[in-house]
């Protein structure tokens, strides 16, 4: 990908902008897409229809007409916050998760960085996101800013153990932490037959590690039913509050990249990332662009129509289900894997 | 163990039928109806805003007595007697002129008590329910086709045969009285008249109205 943009482009600077802000396009376009789905996928859940004006057909241009509202709005600091925590926050938020997209193999031909420890660097950088929350909440010196804050960094350090483990149980299967060998060690269509070499079909361990790994993920994005950080019903947004304008529009932004990513990540490590499900059929670095979004969007899709269904944890349940079930299960599963590979 | 195990079994299958459900839902048609575009049909006897087809209406007040809330107010003059108002479509024959019909669409609390009593049919309640304003007095909805210039000239036309015919009343009288006492001076009452009519006919109507009146006049005391 670098080659090809260096064959046009003139080299140095440039060629590293255009290959870095490919990413920060593609998360950009799905923002406005995902937000649009989510209203769409919340309307007809409740038998509603959802945005049907802006734009023409079902609504399709309501994010774009919500983004050139938000860029109007005042940027609002309170008095008695801390201005540069406050202003610097939705920033720190983004970089994370747009950090994140670094390791992640958008196709064949495109990662944005081929680091071995890639896994590990997306695991790390995430964990920013958390820092700028309670950035976030610290800043805006207001009650429920900070009892969102508290949560999420409460919430953050529990999850992030099952997130890890599981992380960890496919690492056992793979050997390798970068994500682009993940994806080519999964390439093929051998497995029974019929089914594609993905590693969700290597054992039936790994369907258990998917399913706690979906669980911790649905966490680590803050969604429902672990939408405490913000839960706008009773905290009145959480560490959001006092955001208004692109600032607010920025930890939206962050919150729906995130989801992505997680997707993304999941698609990659259970699902053959760019890899196409019928074998050679549909294959090659666009192809492969195409199903790794897809696969990341189908999980997305999974992660609204759960919205739509549970209600949210309280916190202490939310504890409660992470350290006395998803952790323990993590575990064991690890094991399961680990001596499945030992004796297969 | 097995608890534990149950537990997690319970969970994700209770997972999942919600799930199912909520899957269900996003497939199922919804139920939104796009308003201004797409509307809900009315049932038959629907009772909303009043209407009035001002050609058949009488000025009988039947539907002004009839109301609870006294939103109807209703003003009427007599019609004179060269003035023929027509019928209505129902074939009634309309005496009097109707110059004030107003219904108070903020005071009316659609009962649809004033829509029954109507000999012509012509207060109805027509299927229209978003006449939303911004002031109170726009609620108030004025039926009558006639100005208030046409008004007044009906008024004045109406005192003008009131007062003819309180004169022909008591010249009649007159002549009644002086026929029971024998003898008969027709003269001075008609010479009154005579006097009184180029002062009171400033309208070009006038001219043609005295030769016609006597012939009505004999009618309408009938």
């Amino acid at each position: 990908m670098q080659e090809f943009l260096e064959s046009f482009l003139p080299a140095g600077p440039l060629v590293v902008l255009v290959f870095s802000i490919i990413p920060l396009g593609v998360i950009l376009v799905y923002a406005l897409f995902a937000i649009w789905l989510e209203r769409k996928v919340a309307g007809h859940i409740q038998d509603r229809l959802g945005p049907m004006e802006t734009g023409g057909w079902h609504g399709w241009s309501q994010t774009l007409a919500d983004l050139l509202k938000m860029i109007q709005k005042e940027d609002l600091v309170p008095a008695r916050a801390d201005r540069f925590l406050f202003k610097m926050a939705p920033f720190i938020a983004f970089a994370a998760s747009y950090g994140a997209f670094v390791a992640i193999p958008l196709s064949s031909g495109y990662i944005g960085s081929m680091i071995d420890i890639g896994v590990l660097y997306i695991v790390a950088i995430t964990s920013l996101l958390s820092v700028s929350i309670i950035m976030a909440g610290w800043a805006s010196n207001n009650k429920w800013s900070l009892l969102g804050a508290m949560r999420t960094a409460a919430q953050t350090v529990s999850y992030e153990i099952p997130t890890v483990v599981t992380i960890l149980s496919v690492i056992v299967v793979t050997g390798s932490l970068n994500l682009m060998h993940i994806s080519e060690m999964q390439s093929g269509n051998s497995f029974l037959g019929f089914l594609p070499n993905w590693l969700i079909f290597h054992s039936p361990f790994m369907v258990i590690a998917f399913v706690l790994f979906f669980i911790a993920s649905l966490a680590e994005a803050h969604r429902v039913p672990f939408d405490l950080p913000e839960s706008e019903s009773e905290l009145v947004g959480g560490y959001q509050t006092e955001y208004s304008g692109m600032r607010w529009g920025l930890f939206m932004l962050t919150e729906y990249a995130d989801m992505l990513l997680l997707s993304l990540v999941g698609a990659t490590l259970f699902f053959g990332g760019w890899n196409s499900p019928f074998g050679s059929f549909m294959d090659g670095p666009l192809w492969g662009a195409f199903w790794m979004l897809s696969k990341g969007m189908v999980l997305v899709f999974v992660m609204m129509w759960l919205r739509w269904t549970l209600p949210r944890l309280r916190v202490d349940q939310l504890m409660n289900l992470c350290w006395k079930y998803l952790i323990p299960a993590t575990f064991v599963n690890l094991i399961f894997i680990a001596l499945w590979e030992m004796i297969f | 163990m097995v608890k534990l195990l149950s537990d997690t079994y319970i969970t994700f299958k209770s997972i999942f039928v919600g799930m199912g459900i909520t899957f269900r839902h996003l497939l199922k048609r919804s139920v939104t109806l796009q308003y201004p575009r797409e509307r809900e049909v009315m049932p038959e006897r629907v009772r909303l805003k009043l209407d009035v087809n001002i050609d058949d209406c009488i000025g009988c007040r039947l539907c002004e007595r009839a109301c609870p809330v006294e939103c109807i107010a209703i003003g009427t003059i007599k019609s004179t007697d060269d003035d023929d108002l027509g019928e209505t479509s129902t074939g009634h024959k309309k005496r009097l002129w109707v110059d004030q019909f107003d219904i108070d669409m903020a005071k009316c609390c659609y009962c649809e008590l004033c829509v029954h009593p109507c000999p012509t049919g012509c207060i109805t309640m027509v299927e229209e329910y978003e006449y939303s304003v911004y002031d109170r007095n726009d609620l108030v909805y004025s039926f009558s086709a006639m100005t208030p210039e046409e008004a007044g000239k009906a008024r004045v036309k109406l005192e003008q045969e009131e007062e003819m015919k309180k004169k022909k009343k008591e010249a009649a009288k007159k002549v009644r009285e002086s026929k029971k006492i024998g003898s008969a001076p027709k003269n001075p009452p008609k010479e009154e008249k005579s006097g009184e009519s180029p002062a009171g006919s400033s309208k070009e109507e006038n001219g043609d109205e005295s030769p016609s009146d006597s012939s009505k006049d004999n009618n309408s005391t009938k």
